[in-house]
């Protein structure tokens, strides 16, 4: 993860398909034929990251309809992306890179 | 003056497991059909043929696995063709273009490759040509098909012919056909053939034994479901030692589903149709668990399964 403060794009790749149940998500990663589940935070912050596209803009948008602190979300928010980075399942880009 | 007995067809047409076969030899229980478009052509051809026309192994086999005791393997051809070999008893190769199967069996009256061919290669071909396939026995009653989900050994069959006894029509044994297209959700039959122990009560209902073999018999059960029809509940049948009996509803996920999928391994490029079909499943089908003890006989499980095929209002007479 970048440094805080940087512009962070997230995208969920092509190879990444996931459907919606009651009481969990299931995500599958097509290139490493794993399947993932989520709960309904993680849902959550995933579909705030496929609408915003951008970490910084999610944040604020589960902010806003959330009654919790904003730095929960950003720690919950970090890991999350960490977590399914490293899984294959969402790619996090540093506009600012060099 | 006599009369010239009418000349047998040049082919006889049927559909399986999703899979319109037009067939240069009679095969007994399955469906008749109306010719269909990209039919599978099967016959029966000379060991020498099959020798000239296959292509050579691509590789270690896709499958391998034993069947009544004969080693059975499935391999990709370096042209893309597959071979499927049963012992020294029979050769199946199909063609590239999944539309030709070539059969030379040793003993072409011995029945051993006939049922091979009607129980694994043709729902092979089904599923190399995109209908997805769950292991599942399934029966159709007045609610729709039920289908009852285990692995080899789990009692699929027993409560399945249970079920028929008790008034269903044979859907399939063993393994389901799920075409993977919009709309509603329907599976298709398999044939209308079943494996059943010696001893199995309910003869009756039996029609034409096909072969006998050290364990069971295959016959032809004749009052079996013929066309595709709306998949009404899905039973996971799980039996373990000690365990209550017991149907529950489940809120599934794919996952709960996914392990009676049927898959080779060549077949990667199917994962996301086999998420999104089977997703399908789990979000628009009711999925029980049906537990089960070991021992526990397969009238007790029926009498739980049972009001799913037939709804619940269903009074069944005194025997």
């Amino acid at each position: 993860m970048p440094e805080p403060g940087r512009p962070l794009r997230a995208r969920i790749p092509a190879h990444v398909v996931y459907r919606d149940f009651p009481e969990e998500t299931v995500v599958l990663n097509l290139e490493t034929g794993q399947y993932h589940g989520l709960n309904a935070t993680a849902r959550r912050m995933l579909e705030a990251l496929d609408d915003a596209g951008d970490v910084e803009l999610a944040v604020a948008q589960l902010a806003a309809e959330l009654d919790v602190p904003r730095s929960r979300i950003e720690a919950g928010l970090s890991k999350l992306c960490a977590g399914l980075a490293a899984r294959g399942l969402l790619e996090l880009h540093d506009d600012q890179a060099a | 003056m006599t009369t010239k007995p009418p000349e047998p067809p040049a082919f006889w047409h049927y559909r399986a497991f999703a899979l319109p076969v037009r067939s240069s030899l009679p095969l007994p229980g399955l469906a008749p059909s109306a010719p269909e478009t990209g039919a599978l052509t099967l016959e029966v051809a000379p060991r020498r043929e099959i020798d000239d026309l296959w292509s050579g192994p691509a590789g270690e086999p896709i499958w391998s696995t034993a069947i009544d005791g004969s080693p059975y393997a499935m391999r990709l051809g370096r042209a893309d063709d597959y071979l499927m070999t049963y012992g020294d008893d029979a050769l199946y190769l199909l063609s590239a273009d999944l539309r030709e199967l070539r059969c030379a069996p040793e003993q072409p009256a011995d029945p051993a490759w006939r049922r091979l061919l009607l129980d694994t290669v043709l729902w092979t071909v089904s599923l190399l040509r995109g209908v997805e396939l769950m292991h599942a026995s399934a029966v159709k009653g007045t609610t729709g098909v039920v289908a009852i989900a285990a692995f080899s050994g789990g009692g699929k069959t027993s409560l399945a012919w249970e079920l028929i006894r008790r008034g269903a029509a044979l859907f399939t044994d063993d393994i389901l056909a799920l075409p993977a297209v919009g709309g509603e959700l329907r599976a298709h039959p398999g044939p209308g053939l079943m494996n059943l122990p010696h001893a199995e009560q309910g003869r009756h209902l039996v029609g034409e034994v096909l072969g006998s073999f050290p364990t069971e018999e295959w016959v032809t059960v004749p009052r079996a479901a013929l066309g595709a029809e709306r998949l009404a509940a899905v039973c996971l049948l799980r039996r373990r030692r000690g365990a209550t009996l017991a149907l529950r509803r489940l809120n599934p996920t794919v996952l709960d589903l996914l392990p009676f999928s049927l898959a080779f391994p060549d077949l990667r490029g199917r994962l996301q149709q086999q998420f999104m079909l089977y997703s399908r499943v789990a979000t628009e089908v009711p999925v029980y668990e049906l537990s089960a003890s070991l021992d526990a006989p397969p009238g007790s499980l029926a009498d739980l399964v049972e009001p799913l095929a037939t709804g619940p209002d269903r009074r069944r007479p005194a025997a």
